[in-house]
């Protein structure tokens, strides 16, 4: 069984909306025979990316939760507001036409279309929880009550971070980045109810 | 006759009270606005560790040189600490970099001034001091030299002011424009609510006493410090 965590589900959901809005990159990702598919949000930091990302050159997106906060006064003690960074590494859309033009491209759009995806405050929230009626496991009888969870608020920020420094030896190795920071409000069954 | 007698005196008590709550309470947020300045101090100090721990994870090419070898990001091989130090007016936080404690896997002595060095993509040269060659090993090739090597970049390229961007980016606009927003201390300093709570009592009485307590509780209750982070 799957025990998933809220970040899992954000970026599952992200995921979902990219076979609508970015079809060239979730294409890239096609189901695996006889494996889990993958779905390219890989924890920071990204030391064991399958060889199938790194030898196509492919585009995917680290994540790091680096804070959890109590939502401050306006909430109740149980809503949690937890961050993570999302860095979007560009990679290749296109194996046979792998440029610079094509990395920078492919980050920017991505970023941009993540950023339109999650920036929506109460509304991407309930649209996650409308996700998560469909994912596997998670509604079964027996799924831990503890980790369901029920999404309030998502935000996204910019952030100025990236990897700018550029690997003239090695042109090919050279993969720019941009960073959001995801803020995302929720809840879930405590341990006294 | 039917008669009718207003006492202004009441009355008069009474907005003489509200003024006097409201005056002792602006000048206790006044007073205490050391205070305030420290919660909002140690709340950056706190949120930057954690914060510059998920950077490095993601960026470890960027920022490995601030963390003991091979443990970018790990809360406990900061090579970097912060302090603060306050006054009436603001908190100054200061950021300075550890010395290396252990040695690299390829060396048995720690790197002076590692972070340091690093950061500002400074050029060392390294010498033989008892040998009479210089030893060492690339990609499992030994080589033998006598004289100076001289290393541009030990800690490569992307290493150079990165830290100082990062701590740039936090406290020019992470913590206020994300951090701060996210524990809602804005909107909480935007609501009179403490203000509001003791009010009514303070026109019967004892105000100057309620005024500077509703102060206190407002700043001592902001979100931050102890009354956010889990």
């Amino acid at each position: 069984m799957v025990i998933y965590r809220p970040e899992n589900i954000i970026n599952l959901y992200v995921w979902e909306q990219f076979k609508t809005h970015a079809p060239a990159f979730y294409n890239l990702y096609g189901p695996t025979s006889g494996g889990t598919d993958i779905v390219p949000f890989f924890p920071a930091p990204a030391n064991n990316l399958p060889t199938a990302v790194l030898d196509n050159d492919l585009p995917y997106i680290m994540f790091d939760k680096f804070s959890r906060v109590r939502s401050g006064y306006k909430y109740f003690y149980p809503i949690k507001t937890d961050q993570m960074r999302y860095t979007i590494v560009g990679g290749s859309l296109y194996d046979i036409n792998r440029n610079q033009q094509d990395r920078y491209a492919t980050t920017i759009n991505l970023t941009s279309l993540i950023q339109n995806i999650l920036d929506r405050e109460d509304d991407a929230a309930q649209d996650i929880n409308e996700f998560t009626k469909n994912l596997p496991d998670y509604n079964d009888a027996n799924y831990p009550e503890l980790n369901r969870y029920s999404f309030h608020c998502v935000n996204v920020y910019q952030s100025g971070f990236t990897d700018t420094q550029q690997d003239v030896a090695n042109f090919m190795e050279y993969n720019p980045t941009r960073d959001l920071i995801v803020k995302y409000d929720y809840h879930a069954k405590q341990f006294n109810e | 006759m039917i008669t009718a007698r207003i006492k202004g005196e009441k009355v008069i008590k009474m907005l003489k009270n509200s003024v006097e709550y409201t005056g002792a309470f602006a000048s206790e947020l006044k007073r205490n606005q050391d205070i305030l300045n420290r919660k909002v101090g140690e709340e950056s100090i706190d949120v930057f560790y954690l914060y510059l721990d998920g950077l490095a994870r993601s960026h470890p090419g960027m920022l490995h040189h601030v963390y003991e070898w091979g443990n970018v990001g790990n809360p406990a091989e900061r090579l970097f600490e912060l302090t603060m130090s306050v006054n009436k007016t603001s908190a100054v936080i200061d950021a300075e970099f550890l010395q290396s404690m252990v040695p690299s896997p390829t060396s048995t002595e720690p790197f002076y001034d590692k972070a340091q060095i690093m950061e500002e993509g400074r050029t060392v040269t390294i010498n033989q001091v008892e040998a009479d060659v210089l030893f060492f090993e690339i990609d499992g090739e030994e080589f033998f030299r006598s004289g100076p090597i001289v290393i541009a970049n030990p800690g490569g390229e992307a290493t150079r002011g990165s830290f100082v961007q990062a701590f740039d980016e936090f406290y020019g606009s992470y913590f206020t424009e994300v951090h701060l927003r996210a524990i809602r201390f804005y909107q909480y300093f935007a609501n009179p609510k403490v203000f509001e709570k003791y009010f009514a009592s303070a026109t019967k009485g004892g105000a100057s006493s309620k005024g500077k307590k509703a102060a206190l509780s407002w700043i001592m209750n902001a979100p931050g410090g102890n009354n956010g982070n889990l």
